[in-house]
């Protein structure tokens, strides 16, 4: 995709503000794009509606208040995601939090930028099937693993996946 | 570890080359990314060059071991097939 500038400081190509970021101007339908600083979820006790099926950087995805926010497929761990990029449904501490997967847009997807980091030794990449140790995420029997999935503190166990 | 293979067991060795091979794949399915990262282009030539002399000092000592390292004769089918592991220890 192009983005442009013009001369009146605004994007003119494939993009258009939509409130404080620019989302692409077809194929998304309603879905906004990735938020760096922004909150996706329902903060306040009110469904939003607004179906957003994308991730941010430094807010948080969840609707933290048991209301619907039309994100269907965002870890739920009221507290930041800031290294939860899985998106695998795990919802810790949750409380009355509904999934309304209706409302979601079809394959909104995201590949976030790999950094060329934590590189393991070929025996020990061999034995875990990566070189990446920000890729070994073993899973356990009910879903999350320590390292990866549901990454952090927020009730991941070695045995049980997810509390 | 490092790149001296002499004296070491065939099952060992091959393990190496296992290792260095997974090692250069892996690096590839990166570079498939990120094609200018200098970091990952260095870690794949370095294991490249490991995975070869592990595959040379191998085949010097136990025999080719795959169709695409066939010279003059048929000799990569002597060696052991996958499911005679253990009988090679």
């Amino acid at each position: 995709m192009r983005m442009e500038q013009n001369s009146r400081g605004s994007y003119n190509a494939d993009f258009e503000q939509f409130s404080n970021f620019l989302r692409p101007k077809y194929g998304t339908r309603e879905a906004c794009p990735c938020n760096s600083n922004g909150n996706n979820g329902s903060v306040g006790g009110v469904n939003n509606g607004n179906g957003c099926g994308g991730c941010n950087h430094s807010g948080n995805n969840n609707s933290n208040n048991g209301h619907n926010n039309g994100c269907g497929n965002n870890c739920n761990n009221n507290r930041n995601d800031m290294g939860n990029v899985g998106g695998s449904n795990c919802n810790h501490h949750n409380n009355n939090n509904v999934h309304n997967t209706n409302t979601c847009p079809l394959a909104m997807v995201y590949a976030v930028k790999q950094e060329w980091q934590n590189i393991y030794d070929p025996e020990i990449a061999l034995l875990n099937g990566t070189v990446f140790e920000e890729l070994n995420m073993p899973f356990y029997k009910s879903g999350c693993s320590i390292n990866g999935g549901c990454r952090g503190n927020s009730g991941n166990t070695r045995n049980g996946g997810c509390r | 570890m490092n790149g001296n293979n002499n004296g070491m067991s065939r099952e060992r060795l091959m393990q190496k080359l296992q290792m260095y091979s997974f090692a250069v794949y892996d690096a590839l399915l990166y570079l498939d990314a990120y094609p200018d990262s200098a970091e990952a282009l260095e870690f794949y030539n370095r294991n490249k060059r490991l995975e070869q002399e592990a595959m040379n000092e191998y085949e010097r000592r136990f025999g080719k071991i795959s169709l695409s390292c066939q010279e003059d004769s048929w000799q990569w089918t002597d060696g052991p097939w996958p499911w005679q592991n253990e009988e090679v220890r």
